[in-house]
């Protein structure tokens, strides 16, 4: 029979044990620093001529449906295009806008590829996921369509195939993933006329943005967006324009997204093991209370038969 | 059964397959000590409490030491691995260049401008574009772009206002115009020759028309086999009117010329 003191033994253990699991969680992720060689992209916005090569050989590499028109077509930049929305089946759209000079200046669109993923966070089954090479990745077998990565993205980019009945997938730029694990640079910088898209090592390519901003201070804006936002993303950009002029989301903040959930959900796994034992330990208790109190009405009424 | 054990085991690993085990083990011993609420007794409550009581703390600790394990693939970025290799560029399709010729760009710029401008960050040496420009996203330089972005940059330099959105790549590049000339079958720079002896061949400058050059100089050996030089047939001269003895050295062009 279990005494008191062994049920507050094994309450406290399980309680103690709740209290450490949790910590060690805590402090692993708050340790996160990655691969430190994972791959990134640099977007040099001063560089791009709006030439569009990238969306053509995004198309090319990742077997997308042919657009509506080519991609020569300059009239597409008459609106604010975002990537893989009704007809726009894109991984990758280039948008103009304009500086206070009247000149054009293209914004690349695509998946930032956060280091620490609110995708990745939200995905309830790990389909969104964190690649060690750097790009964020989908696993289509995993993938139940739940749909959350979607409302996750701060940078509102994963789409849905709502046009695909039996098969949807959710659609963003992998950065050529399958590129990658081959060795192979991503289709858009390989095919960009100019490298303002540059191909790298995350670390290498955030200095090489801050040696490009600090050699041409005048040119360049002092800001690399996506060293810090969003707790630092793949997907770096430079550029002479300030970049809330460029409709890039500016109050993304930079803590990275799984922060603001993480102390509640490392409970959740915790809170499903020890509660049930817990709490079955307090029914067993109680119910063992009662039995006894039982036990000894039915033992005084034998005696007060035997009486 | 096989798809949903491998599902469990594949998303979370073993230890989220454990925390179900758990949970169907703990209904289970729910709903024992439910059916024997009326019949219990003190000594069965001992039996199942010392067989559950470590059943519950063995699982509690595996499944602590598993999430401890494996709680480095959870946050994402696992060990680096990825060995610092050079990424190959695949050959990408490019619309062939039809604005002008290398001499001509040349006899142009060279009023324009001075080789320096061009020719840059080599202490005033004239190097072709290739020779510091090879690699693209090459990891030991990164800032350093390959031969198709330099050369574009180069343009970009002065003529920026050309350049913007995919109309303007016509103004140079025009699309299927092949090449109707014959490539020479021979290394670009044949007998390793520098780019500093560049007279040693270009005797009029740069300028010449590059057929004269190639068959005044190559000829000079090659005709007669001097040093060992791969004997061209002496009736080489007569090649105007004998094309066979041209394939050689010239093969059709695939058509495009290079960058």
């Amino acid at each position: 029979m279990m005494s008191r003191r062994d049920f507050l033994k094994i309450g406290g253990s399980l309680l103690a044990g709740s209290l450490v699991g949790d910590h060690g969680m805590a402090s692993a992720a708050k340790s996160f620093t990655g691969n430190p060689d994972r791959y990134g992209m640099l977007s040099d916005l001063t560089r791009c001529i709006g030439c569009r090569r990238c969306e053509a050989a995004c198309n090319k590499a990742n077997n997308l449906p042919e657009p509506k028109t080519s991609f020569e077509d300059e009239s597409v930049f008459e609106e604010k295009r975002k990537p893989y929305v009704a007809d726009v089946q894109a991984y990758t759209v280039v948008n103009r806008y304009y500086d206070s000079n009247g000149k054009p200046v293209y914004r690349k669109v695509q998946c930032m590829h956060c280091d620490e993923p609110a995708c990745a966070s939200a995905c309830p089954v790990v389909a969104m996921k964190k690649s060690k090479e750097g790009p964020v990745i989908w696993n289509e077998d995993v993938c139940f369509g739940c749909r959350y990565c979607i409302v996750a993205c701060p940078f509102h980019v994963p789409a849905y195939e709502y046009s695909n009945a039996f098969t949807p997938k959710v659609q963003k730029c992998f950065m050529c993933y399958h590129r990658i694990s081959e060795g192979i640079v991503p289709a858009c910088a390989e095919a960009c006329p100019v490298e303002a898209i540059t191909f790298g090592k995350r670390s290498e390519l955030i200095k090489l943005a801050w040696t490009r901003i600090l050699s041409e201070p005048d040119k360049y804006i002092d800001h690399v967006y996506g060293e810090h936002e969003a707790g630092g993303t793949g997907w770096l950009y430079i550029s002479g324009v300030p970049f809330s002029q460029l409709d890039f989301p500016m109050d993304v903040g930079t803590t990275p997204y799984p922060e603001y959930t993480k102390d509640f959900l490392s409970m959740v796994g915790l809170t499903l093991i020890s509660w049930p034992a817990l709490f079955g330990g307090i029914y067993l208790m109680s119910n063992h209370r009662a039995e006894n109190v039982q036990d000894e009405v039915v033992d005084s009424e034998k005696e007060e038969d035997k009486l | 059964m096989k798809t949903l054990l491998e599902y469990l085991t594949f998303v979370k690993g073993v230890g989220y397959l454990l925390i179900v085990v758990y949970l169907f083990g703990f209904l289970a011993f729910w709903h024992l000590i439910q059916s024997t609420k009326y019949l219990i007794h003190a000594n069965k409550v001992k039996r199942i409490m010392s067989v559950a009581v470590p059943l519950v703390l063995m699982m509690f600790g595996g499944i602590a030491v598993i999430a401890f394990v494996t709680n480095g693939n959870h946050s994402g970025v696992a060990t680096p691995t990825t060995s610092e290799s050079t990424f190959g560029v695949n050959t990408s399709e490019y619309l062939p260049l039809a604005y002008v010729s290398a001499k001509h760009l040349h006899e142009v710029m060279k009023t324009e401008v001075s080789c320096e401008t061009c020719h840059h960050n080599s202490n005033g040496e004239i190097h072709a574009c290739k020779d510091c420009h090879g690699v693209p996203f090459d990891p030991h330089n990164l800032s350093k772009p390959g031969l198709k972005a330099a050369i574009h940059e180069r343009c970009m330099y002065c003529h920026k206002e050309v350049f913007g959105g995919p109309e303007s790549c016509k103004l140079c590049h025009t699309q299927g115009l092949p090449s109707t000339a014959l490539a020479i079958n021979a290394p670009a720079r044949p007998h390793e020759l520098m780019w500093e002896d560049c007279n040693k061949c270009h005797k009029k400058g740069i300028y010449q028309n590059i057929k004269i050059v190639y068959h005044d100089n190559c000829l000079m050996c090659h005709l007669k086999g001097i040093a060992g030089a791969a004997k061209i047939p002496p009736d080489h001269t007569d090649y105007t009117n004998n094309v066979n003895l041209c394939q050689g050295c010239h093969k059709p062009a695939s058509g495009g010329a290079k960058a």
